[in-house]
């Protein structure tokens, strides 16, 4: 156990380092630079804006510089939001994102699962076709269509929600429904074809011999094992959600960490891509960690080793 | 049938309006401030909820960029002159000022004004910002907009020192300021947001942390932070120690930090926000404003096409002529943009002040370009040139920054090219900062850009063609128009300013180095409710003599 552990977070820094080499060179070799602004600048003043960062400095170098600062957990001031450190931007947005998140994974589960279960037990019946004609449009419509379409008719047209904003819980009920679209019609998706399988496995027809009610046959034996791939894409989808969707909180004026992820990348602001970046990455390899633990805890045969 | 099914969705939908409307009593956004009986004067107090742009970069008057940072750092602050109810350059901090006859000296006289927390406002304040903002450690990007000021651009380039720089503090209450060359519009400079004061010994105690908060972020304007919260709001309050204070009505505003247009129209047409500048979405706008909501003030800004004139064929000028002659303005400004643009006739816009007051430099000066095409002549110079009915022309690119806006006029220009002159040109889009990467290097031969002056003056327009500017990006070099901006510069002798200023432009329009299209307009979104807002030719809003019914 303690030799996998040493040997998978050996794995993740490795994973890490390749993922801050590329993404150094990567943001410096799209032409344009911080100094790119609306009006060109006089070279005196591009000049400045160079020395200010270090960015005049051979590229090597910088890179170096960067890494040792990451190693020090310390990604360094923001080149565009003046007077902000990259590590306190992810410290403060990153809880809203988390937040909205985490309503909207609570909803694709407590919506997603059932809508599954109940496809495959009412299977070719109207339930069934009802509930995946949901899914489909689920996973065909994207999140922004939907956050606009709601955001007209239920903010502006019924005024039953407001437009914009994150103060309050009614804030974030149209958010939390436009990232939980998708993310929900593909768990209900999963559960149904899973369940589907398992039903007609071997020892549940075992089960269902010995005369175990329905009920118990259902949610014992037979959805344990059908949310095995729920949890592998769980695992994923809240490194995903928690993060923050740039589009989302853009429609809906959300102060999550996705809109400065995205706008880094426009702005050249070369710190804070790394420093989002980097953190973004490590919280997927600590995901996907969890998520091959929790299997561990389901699933009796599966151990934890290479 | 779908018509029966039309009509029932459109009742259930007004039902539930009926019924959302019933319910709404507490969903009102609070209004701070709104229940307070002491309102004085009638029209007194209240909040407006404003949208203007993204997060600002900075709050900083040296660091500012933007035109919406630059808005919120002009109700903060207030710089020695300020704009009145009519846009007029009046004084602020300075009572009175003197001007030597070679229009080089300037000396104010500053009021008696207090800081937000009470400290008088110095001479000093301004020296030390000014010199801050030019000081190379500063690497402030508008620092060249104070290069008006005696070894300005020296010492932002390492050249001289602070001491040598033409602004002084003779004592709390005189400030002397010495020109690099006589400037007539030096003092409608002095409220642009570069030229704002602060405070040394705020800025040298919370260093670059100083705008994040309230209680540091001081200044001596109209209004004073009460709140920001990044990617979400900037809640400004009335400055109750503002010296000209009585003459502020509102209690707050609330800019919303959000630039999604979709969102800012939602939010509008619900009742969240009263005024959004610019985040309109495009489709909606000819809509908007026949219904007078949305509502369009001229601004000096120009868009252009620029050539690269060292590239074959549009070094020569036949070729640009032929271009530029052959494009329907009218029809891109009345059936494309339609927002109300005008059609360019020049490299200065409208609204740019001439050589007499209240006449502007376009009405002054020729018109070299025609609203709709002169396909005739165009064909004339384009066969002149080589290319008779466009045979043999190559396939040229004209880059553009992705939107959609710029792609259907791109398409446009695309379109009345093929049809006026029979030439092809294929329109790639790209990313903004690549666009400007690209012409940096001059690695394009046509590209979209557009300019918004500095100031309202033909200057602004005129200076960035010369060789040495870096905003040249067109390889386009004529030394009798460098000379003539050189004489417009230095000489103080208005007549003569004026003359140069206006052989250059014909100089400009005549080798057509780049081309104008149109020109600019500023697009607020604005509730009945909100009176007295300005929006300035630069761009900027002004909120300060602003009332909101409740």
């Amino acid at each position: 156990m303690a030799q996998y552990l040493v040997k998978r977070f050996a794995y993740s820094v490795l994973t890490l380092f390749i993922i801050i080499t590329i993404t150094f060179f990567l943001s410096h070799a799209i032409p344009g630079g911080v100094y790119t602004t609306e009006k060109p600048l006089p070279q005196s003043i591009v000049n400045n804006i160079k020395a200010k960062y270090g960015l005049d400095k051979p590229l090597f170098q910088q890179y170096l510089i960067q890494l040792n600062n990451i190693v020090h957990l310390d990604f360094g001031m923001s080149m565009v939001n003046e007077g902000r450190r990259v590590n306190d931007i992810i410290a403060q947005h990153f809880p809203k994102s988390a937040l909205l998140g985490s309503f909207s994974i609570l909803l694709c589960l407590i919506l997603g699962i059932p809508l599954g279960i109940l496809s495959a037990l009412k299977r070719d019946r109207w339930q069934d076709n009802v509930s995946m004609i949901i899914a489909t449009i689920g996973v065909t419509v994207p999140s922004f269509v939907v956050a606009t379409l709601t955001q007209y008719f239920i903010s502006v047209r019924l005024k039953w929600l407001p437009v914009m904003g994150f103060t309050s819980f009614k804030h974030m009920v149209l958010p939390a429904v436009a990232l939980s679209f998708f993310p929900l019609a593909f768990i209900a998706r999963l559960v149904r074809s899973n369940m589907v399988e398992v039903l007609e496995q071997d020892y549940i027809r075992t089960a269902r011999a010995k005369g175990l009610s329905r009920g118990v046959v259902v949610f014992k034996h037979a959805l344990k094992n059908s949310i095995m791939p729920v949890i592998t894409y769980l695992g994923m989808l809240i490194a995903t959600i928690l993060t923050g969707s740039f589009v989302i909180e853009k429609i809906f004026n959300i102060p999550g960490l996705g809109r400065f992820y995205v706008e880094s990348i426009s702005n050249r602001d070369y710190t804070t891509i790394m420093g989002i970046t980097v953190f973004y990455a490590a919280f997927l390899i600590l995901m996907n960690f969890v998520v091959d633990v929790v299997y561990v805890l389901i699933d009796p045969r599966i151990k934890l080793k290479q | 049938m779908v018509k029966k099914i039309m009509a029932f969705l459109l009742a259930a939908v007004m039902l539930a309006s009926v019924l959302a409307g019933c319910g709404q009593g507490g969903n009102k956004p609070a209004e701070p401030g709104t229940g307070a009986p002491s309102s004085t004067a009638a029209g007194a107090g209240g909040t407006v909820n404003a949208i203007m742009g993204e997060e600002p970069q900075t709050l900083d008057p040296a660091m500012n960029q933007s035109v919406d940072g630059g808005t919120y750092i002009l109700h903060v602050f207030e710089g020695l002159t300020k704009v009145d109810k009519d846009g007029k350059t009046v004084p602020g901090i300075a009572e009175k000022w003197d001007v030597s006859a070679d229009g080089l000296k300037y000396t104010f006289h500053l009021r008696n004004a207090k800081w937000s927390d009470g400290k008088p406002v110095t001479a000093g304040d301004f020296e030390y910002a000014w010199k801050r903002a030019l000081d190379p450690k500063t690497a402030s990007l508008y620092a060249f907009q104070l290069y008006y000021l005696k070894n300005g651009e020296a010492y932002n380039s390492d050249k001289a020192k602070a001491e040598d720089v033409g602004v002084k503090a003779v004592d709390d209450k005189t400030l002397e300021v010495t020109l690099q060359n006589p400037t007539p519009y030096f003092l409608d400079l002095m409220h642009f947001p570069t030229y704002m004061p602060v405070r040394k010994d705020i800025i040298e105690q919370y260093k670059d942390q100083w705008t994040q908060k309230p209680e540091t972020y001081i200044g001596n304007g109209a209004f004073k932070m009460k709140d920001w919260k990044h990617k979400e709001e900037l809640v400004l309050e009335k400055n109750e120690n503002y010296w000209d204070k009585d003459k502020i009505q509102l209690k707050e505003i609330h800019w919303k930090l959000t630039s999604d247009d979709s969102a800012a129209l939602n939010a509008f047409e619900s009742g969240e926000i009263d005024f959004v500048n610019q985040f309109i979405p495009q489709a909606e706008q000819p809509n908007l404003i026949k219904e007078g909501k949305e509502k369009i003030y001229p601004m000096v800004g120009t868009y252009y096409l620029y050539f690269n004139t060292a590239r074959k064929p549009l070094n020569d000028v036949r070729v640009r002529k032929a271009l530029a002659l052959a494009i329907d303005r009218q029809y891109i400004c009345e059936k494309v943009t339609q927002r109300g643009e005008k059609p360019a006739v020049g490299v200065v816009p409208y609204n740019v002040p001439g050589s007499e007051a209240g006449k502007d430099f376009r009405s002054e000066t020729g018109t070299y370009l025609p609203t709709t095409p002169n396909v005739e002549e165009a064909k004339k110079l384009l066969a002149e040139a080589g290319y008779p009915d466009g045979k043999g022309f190559p396939e040229l690119e004209i880059y553009y920054n992705t939107m959609s806006s710029h792609k259907a006029i791109m398409e446009a220009i695309q379109e009345q090219w093929k049809t006026n002159l029979g030439i092809t040109v294929k329109p790639p889009n790209m990313e903004w900062k690549v666009l400007q990467g690209m012409l940096d290097q001059k690695n394009f031969t046509i590209a979209r850009m557009g300019w918004i002056g500095d100031y309202n003056d033909p200057m602004t327009f005129l200076d960035m063609w010369t060789t040495t500017s870096g905003q040249n990006k067109t390889n386009w070099s004529n030394k009798n128009y460098d000379q003539l901006i050189e004489t417009a510069k230095k000489t103080a002798d208005p007549k003569a300013r004026w003359k140069a200023l206006d052989d250059a432009e014909k100089i400009f329009m005549d080798e057509v180095p780049a081309c104008p299209i149109y020109y600019y307009v500023n697009q607020n979104l604005e509730s009945p409710k909100l009176k007295g807002q300005i929006t300035d030719m630069l761009g900027f809003i002004y909120m300060h003599y602003a009332t909101i019914e409740k």
